[in-house]
């Protein structure tokens, strides 16, 4: 039986479960199952043992730091990690050791959380999945031919499989929201300025949020608690406190805005995805919620700023290693780059006048409304083969439009489809409602009891 | 669909960017960039007011 995180948090608290025992417990998970899953790419046994006595021994002392002390969690390969190999998923920095931890690394870590060590993801956050990089993809742990969504892999299948208890992602277009719906998870993108992205390998700056995955929303709380917080030196930081996670919210009076154009029209999700969207309205309504139908601008305008700022600010980033040693990169990540090096300054001025558009329509389109919902992805996962270099360029996603917003959303897990893999329902809310988006998901996550499968061993 | 630069135009725009991929490389991201213009144009439909300003404005004196 793998414990959630609030689960673990209680029995520690009560000296039932022992950190080193849990560590242990995960680290032979890990064993077993990261050859078919490649989830890991570097596991940190030494500092998760380490780790985990030391957490033990403020358990036995009576001096837990909190919920997170003694749970084990693991960082995407972005995340800087001092003294730990940090390398983008990327033969570009293939030997890099950072002196520092990032600051969200550094928050949990004081926290006394157990590292098991660094994650795949794709390339940079961007290049994947690619089967020409020093370490192979991550696979999803419901059927190991199938995609995890990127680009925070293998936080995505390490925490379904159960590997860890909770992991870092990142969110630039989608990156948390996409693996948490193919890996049947929770996975939070914060509002935007939340949480500090200093010491972790950008991509695109005005898109990039730092968040959590776990198997619950409850958990993706506890995270999200330990790593939100001002930075005055990350720019992007919002000097605010941040908002409470109370997940015991009052139903009645609130309103739900069901995104019903974008998961039927715009992109027409999979009949088990439209099912589990239609249960997770009805379950909130049960709950006293008002459901209304709600008109945002459309996916295709969202995408086509989304994308057009995205690559033009990660050619920024990548632009001297593209024109000095460009085949360093994977196949998949050049390509995408080279395609954001195409474009012209008037292009990326002219998605941020777009951007600003979006924004206020958006709120407008949104006046009195609590919360939206509507799709995380369309359908099931699909093979990891078949996975299109240009896939953002062909369909429209549901996730790059609240990057553009800034707005925290969840991908919560709704169900099984007709393949027996996970499809998931995204809940939205206003900047700083991260509170009310994660109660949402709890109960959903409560009402729906998905949370009691497991993918298989 | 929007038509493919041709080749040699496609050749003169990597150039310029300073851009050199292995020729098979070459060919699927010029495909791809039609895709791209289509985004770009959606972007200028319809056109923004003369006056519309990016979502990031500059503010003198907030510090970098």
């Amino acid at each position: 039986m793998i414990p959630t995180i609030a689960e673990a948090a209680r029995l520690i608290a009560e000296r039932r479960l022992s950190p080193v025992e849990l560590a242990k417990e995960c680290l032979a998970r890990i064993a077993a199952q990261n050859p078919a899953l490649h989830a890991f790419i570097l596991v940190t046994e030494e500092r998760a043992l380490a780790d985990a006595r030391a957490a033990e021994a403020r358990q036995m002392a009576g001096a837990l730091k909190g919920p997170l002390d003694g749970i084990p969690i693991a960082h995407k390969d972005i995340y800087d990690t001092a003294g730990i190999r940090t390398t983008g998923h990327s033969a570009q920095l293939q030997e890099r050791v950072p002196e520092q931890d990032a600051v969200t690394v550094a928050k949990w870590r004081e926290a006394g959380v157990v590292l098991l060590g660094k994650l795949a993801t794709h390339e940079f956050a961007f290049g994947g999945p690619s089967f020409d990089l020093p370490w192979p993809p991550a696979r999803n742990p419901w059927d190991t031919e199938r995609f995890t969504a990127g680009s925070s892999s293998g936080t995505g299948a390490a925490v379904a499989a159960g590997l860890i208890l909770g992991g870092t992602g990142s969110d630039t277009g989608g990156s948390i929201r996409g693996p948490a719906a193919l890996c049947g998870i929770a996975g939070i993108k914060p509002s935007y300025g939340l949480c500090s992205r200093r010491g972790i390998l950008p991509l695109a700056q005005t898109l990039d949020h730092a968040g959590p995955l776990a198997w619950t929303s409850e958990d993706c709380a506890l995270l999200l608690a330990a790593m939100a917080g001002h930075d005055p030196l990350d720019p992007g930081s919002a000097d605010r406190p941040p908002p409470r996670f109370d997940l015991a919210a009052e139903w009645r009076g609130r309103r739900i805005g069901v995104i019903r154009h974008m998961h039927e029209r715009d992109h027409p999700v999979s009949p088990a995805t439209l099912k589990g969207i239609e249960e997770t309205a009805e379950i909130l309504r049960s709950l006293g919620a008002e459901l209304v139908e709600v008109t945002l601008p459309s996916l295709a305008e969202f995408n086509a700023a989304g994308w057009v700022t995205l690559s033009a600010e990660a050619w920024a980033v990548h632009e001297e290693w593209m024109r000095t040693r460009p085949m360093r990169y994977g196949e998949f990540l050049r390509a995408r780059l080279a395609l954001g090096g195409l474009l012209s300054a008037g292009d990326y001025i002219q998605a941020q006048r777009r951007r600003r558009d979006l924004i206020a329509r958006s709120f407008a389109a949104t006046e009195g409304v609590d919360l939206l919902l509507t799709a995380a992805a369309p359908a099931e996962a699909p093979r990891i083969r078949e996975v299109s270099k240009w896939a953002s360029l062909e369909k429209p996603n549901f996730t790059i439009p609240f990057n553009l917003l800034g707005w925290p959303a969840l991908s919560v897990c709704t169900g099984f489809g007709e393949g027996g893999l996970p499809v998931a329902a995204q809940i939205v809310g206003k900047p700083w409602q991260d509170g009310l988006v994660l109660a949402a998901g709890h109960a959903v996550e409560r009402a729906n009891g998905h949370r009691a499968r497991r993918p298989p061993a | 669909m929007a038509e493919p630069l041709p080749p040699q135009e496609f050749a003169l725009l990597l150039a310029r960017a300073g851009i050199s991929l292995p020729p098979e490389e070459v060919e699927s991201l010029r495909q791809a960039h039609a895709k791209l213009a289509e985004m770009l144009a959606l972007l200028r439909a319809p056109p923004p007011p003369l006056a519309a300003e990016p979502a990031f404005a500059f503010r003198a004196g907030e510090g970098a």
